[in-house]
């Protein structure tokens, strides 16, 4: 890496990602932008789980990625099935921690998050 | 414990002798059984049900019991309940949710038990898939049973 002039850099690990500023003259590195993962643990039961073949799954979310709502946005854009199973209309409930909330619910690490089809117990 | 979530069979009898016992206080028992039908009757058509597997979230399905069971209590005069549902494979004729209420006043236990039976209906997680010789399939969630939990909802 050649430092002569001002340069910026991207570092990636487990734990999340920061872009930094390096100042060779001021012998100084600067910090642009830093984001934590936030992993969450997801849930998928019944008719929904045959649906997208997926039972249990774990993810990182990204930065913007903050509330119930956009989990499931999230979730969707990976197309296929995905968009199928949980797309605009579609009658899917959301359990955050193991009870009912909406989509503004914030999500937190190691938050249980749970999708699902209208209940028929009884 | 006054929440149950279990693959086993119940016995009806004793366990409202045992909430019978509990407490001299009890005049009123309130109970409901329900059990799995042998033909699901949806929009005029009908198909002999050979069995049905309930699914459940585990944790959550006590959670949410026990929230509804907590709210009957704050809204009636109970001495106790009780509520047991199963999962796992049933036969027609299986039972499937046990509700119980005490209370002093049949009112109170009447009103109580239907109460928890149209919460647990619309709000506790569990799915009922039915096999007939057509295959197997999920049973879908009934307006109905939202109508029946909304008219509970206190006037605000």
């Amino acid at each position: 890496m050649d430092f002569s002039d001002e340069t910026l850099a991207s570092y990636t690990g487990a734990w999340g990602a920061i872009k930094i500023e390096i100042h060779p003259q001021g012998r100084r590195v600067r910090c642009i932008e830093a984001t934590i993962f936030m992993r969450i643990h997801l849930h998928f039961f019944a008719a929904l789980r045959e649906q997208l073949e997926t039972g249990t799954e774990s993810v990182d979310l990204p930065a913007d990625v903050r509330t119930m709502g956009d989990v499931r946005h999230w979730l969707e854009l990976r197309g296929g099935r995905w968009s199928d199973a949980l797309g605009h209309g579609r009658n899917v409930r959301s359990a955050l921690d193991r009870r009912m909330v909406k989509d503004d619910a914030l999500m937190h690490d190691g938050a249980e998050v749970a999708f699902f089809p209208p209940v028929t117990g009884g | 414990m006054s929440v149950h979530v279990q693959p086993e069979d119940f016995d009806v009898g004793v366990e409202i002798d045992r909430l019978r016992r509990a407490s001299a206080h009890v005049g009123a028992i309130a109970a409901f059984i329900g059990t799995v039908r042998d033909q699901n009757l949806v929009a005029g058509e009908s198909a002999n049900v050979t069995a049905i597997t309930l699914e459940h979230y585990p944790g959550m399905t006590e959670l949410a019991l026990e929230e509804v069971r907590l709210q009957a209590h704050h809204r009636w005069d109970l001495i106790d309940s009780l509520i047991i549902h199963r999962y796992g494979e049933l036969k027609p004729q299986d039972q499937i949710v046990l509700v119980v209420t005490t209370s002093s006043h049949r009112a109170h236990a009447f009103a109580a038990c239907e109460f928890i039976m149209d919460y647990l209906k619309t709000r506790a997680p569990f799915w009922k898939k039915e096999t007939t010789q057509a295959g197997s399939r999920w049973v879908l969630a009934l307006a109905s049973d939202d109508e029946s939990a909304a008219r509970w909802d206190e006037a605000r």
